[in-house]
């Protein structure tokens, strides 16, 4: 298990300096030259050349590379060109209100997916589980940010029945999670249907299972034998498909925050895509790389946790 | 408990033909999808309106006679132009789709047929692009470089192409050792060779039912970078861009985010469903994980 874990953690760190190093080189062949965007129009040579030196752009590419891991690992990842924060602060105030909602949006999905997906495995093509399934593919075809603008049109132009905008007023934690409904229903429902097609999917796949069929045998009843050994089994795929998952979560989170004005990493890099804000748009990026490899990783190590045979098979 | 029908004793692809046309699920499905590429054709000369024709006296209008999905700010009749938008989503998802599978291919072969350490290394690599969010990398790639129809084409090919490159990694690996490439081997035909003419038909078949799921990505993908702001520029009427436009406006009236959503809304339900459908009659045992 230890090996396994650290042969793991291994490849996080590898991806993770990968795509900092290709996310760099990208940065470093685009047209154009940053200070001129940084300063503006109207700076002199004399300025530019000032911000150059600061910035260390005279130098070789693996200079600066070095440069830049080496301040990335002291935690610095350059400031705002705009307003001169530490980058690292934008992302401390961001990523966590990003995370919240995530995490909220996939918990209501996985709480009312998974047992979405048990119950039409064992009322498998009857008419209930056709329904589901049926249910399940246009949740999963509808886009996000659709579900997004019409949760927003229904229930809070419409129906005002919840706030449209804005995550509540600081401190107020009631205020708050009457903020968080919408996004996280807009979030969570493509995930509701993609949970109960692929628990529906394993469950039937275990359910075949001699040890299943043993227990069968036995005259336990049906709901016990689904609950209490198969869904055991069944919901490891599930798990390394959340920590994948991380991407998509991700990027139907942006797209919530910039649809219901929430602060937090959509917008801000939204905000710093349109002012061709290089620092913040690159630190956003890097921390939503390292998050994500975390979550792999963690998705990894707790499937290995659960099931032996994957611990031994690497 | 009905054991599920094992893939031995089902009929015979051709026998399944008829079967698989009589599900109405299907038709509808298919219905969809070939009035998408219809109107992705000819939806601009079947519009009532020019898609830039104002009207400033109709204004904000509700569907009528005239216009069938009422009118935006500028009086522009909105099923006009989501007959146009229809165009702007065919182009996106026809460029993105070829680029994607071709580079899927080339890669996928690589990787399965290729020695074992190119294996591992194109595996990270196509690891990392898959699950890593496509907004993140858009955003990013459209601060460095600008928006435009090639950036949204290139975001899109990037982040679907390691779906192909695995599905065609995979059933190269079990295909590489059949006896009938070992033949082919012993008669001393190139690699090159062997992989074009023996490999590539005998794993290109499930190619075709990711595209089919892969299309409403691709459309979803380009509309979500349009209503950002960021997708193909206008004045090309894209789906995206109204929905933005009814987003902006949606104190004013319901009907620019509706009208602009539902058409989104049927195209990737009409090819999600004939996908599933494809995967049920061509190949069952195939498990497509989407990011």
């Amino acid at each position: 298990m230890w090996l396994y874990a650290l042969q793991r953690f291994g490849m996080a760190l590898l991806v993770c300096v990968l795509s900092v190093t290709v996310l760099f080189c990208i940065a470093y062949v685009i047209p154009g030259d940053p200070t001129a965007i940084a300063l503006g129009p109207r700076a002199t040579p004399a300025m530019r050349e000032a911000l150059r030196i600061r910035m260390g752009l005279g130098e070789p590419i693996y200079i600066q590379l070095y440069h830049f891991f080496s301040s990335l690992l002291r935690g610095d990842l350059g400031v705002d060109v705009w307003s001169n924060r530490p980058v690292i602060d934008i992302v401390k105030e961001t990523l966590p209100k990003t995370m919240i909602l995530a995490v909220t949006g996939l918990g209501w999905a996985a709480a009312l997916g998974i047992p979405l997906g048990c119950y039409s495995a064992i009322r498998r093509n009857k008419l209930d589980d056709r329904i589901i399934g049926i249910f399940s593919i246009a949740m999963i075809s509808t886009p996000s940010f659709l579900t997004a603008i019409y949760a927003l049109l229904v229930f809070a132009v419409t129906l005002n029945w919840l706030p449209a905008i804005g995550a509540g007023e600081p401190g107020n934690f009631g205020d708050q999670v009457v903020h968080l409904i919408l996004p996280a229903f807009a979030i969570g429902f493509a995930w509701v249907g993609y949970l109960s097609r692929l628990v529906r999917a394993t469950m039937l796949e275990v359910l075949n299972e001699t040890h299943i069929r043993f227990s069968r045998a036995f005259g336990l009843p049906e709901w016990k034998i689904t609950l209490k050994y198969a869904l055991k089994i069944a919901v490891l795929p599930t798990i390394t498909l959340l920590g994948m998952a991380y991407g998509g979560l991700l990027s139907s989170a942006v797209f919530a925050e910039i649809i219901f004005n929430r602060p937090g990493v959509g917008q801000s890099a939204l905000a710093a895509v349109n002012t061709r804000n290089y620092p913040v748009m690159m630190g956003l990026t890097l921390s939503t790389i390292f998050v994500f490899t975390m979550c792999t990783l963690i998705a990894d190590l707790l499937v290995a946790a659960l099931d032996p045979k994957i611990r031994k098979g690497l | 408990m009905a054991v599920e029908q094992s893939q031995s004793t089902r009929p015979q692809l051709t026998a399944r033909i008829p079967e698989f046309f009589k599900d109405p699920v299907t038709i509808f499905a298919c219905c969809i999808v070939f009035a998408f590429f219809f109107l992705g054709f000819f939806g601009e000369y079947l519009a009532p309106y020019k898609i830039t024709a104002l009207d400033m006296t109709h204004r904000f209008g509700a569907p009528s006679l005239a216009h069938w999905l009422g009118t935006d700010n500028l009086g522009r009749d909105t099923f006009s132009r989501v007959l146009a938008g229809t165009r702007v989503a065919l182009t996106v998802s026809i460029l993105a789709i070829g680029a994607s599978v071709s580079c899927g291919i080339v890669l996928g072969l690589l990787a399965g047929y290729g020695p074992r350490w190119l294996d591992n290394l194109l595996m990270l690599l196509l690891d990392s692009i898959y699950s890593f969010p496509y907004i993140m990398l858009a955003l990013a790639a459209i601060t460095l470089f600008g928006s435009s129809q090639f950036i949204v084409v290139l975001v899109v090919a990037i982040t679907t192409m390691p779906t192909y490159a695995r599905l065609i990694r995979t059933s190269t690996l079990s295909v590489r050792n059949h006896e009938y490439i070992l033949a082919a081997r012993s008669m001393n035909i190139g690699h090159l060779q062997i992989v074009l003419r023996h490999i590539l038909p005998n794993v290109i078949g499930p190619v075709f039912i990711l595209v089919s799921m892969d299309i409403p990505v691709v459309i979803t993908v380009e509309a979500a970078l349009s209503f950002l702001g960021l997708g193909v520029p206008p004045p090309a009427p894209s789906w995206g861009r109204m929905l933005n436009d009814g987003y902006t406006l949606i104190r004013q009236t319901p009907w620019l985010v509706i009208a602009g959503g539902i058409p989104l809304m049927l195209t990737t339900l009409g090819f999600t469903l004939l996908g599933e459908k494809l995967r049920d009659v061509l190949d069952p045992k195939l498990q497509v994980r989407r990011a």
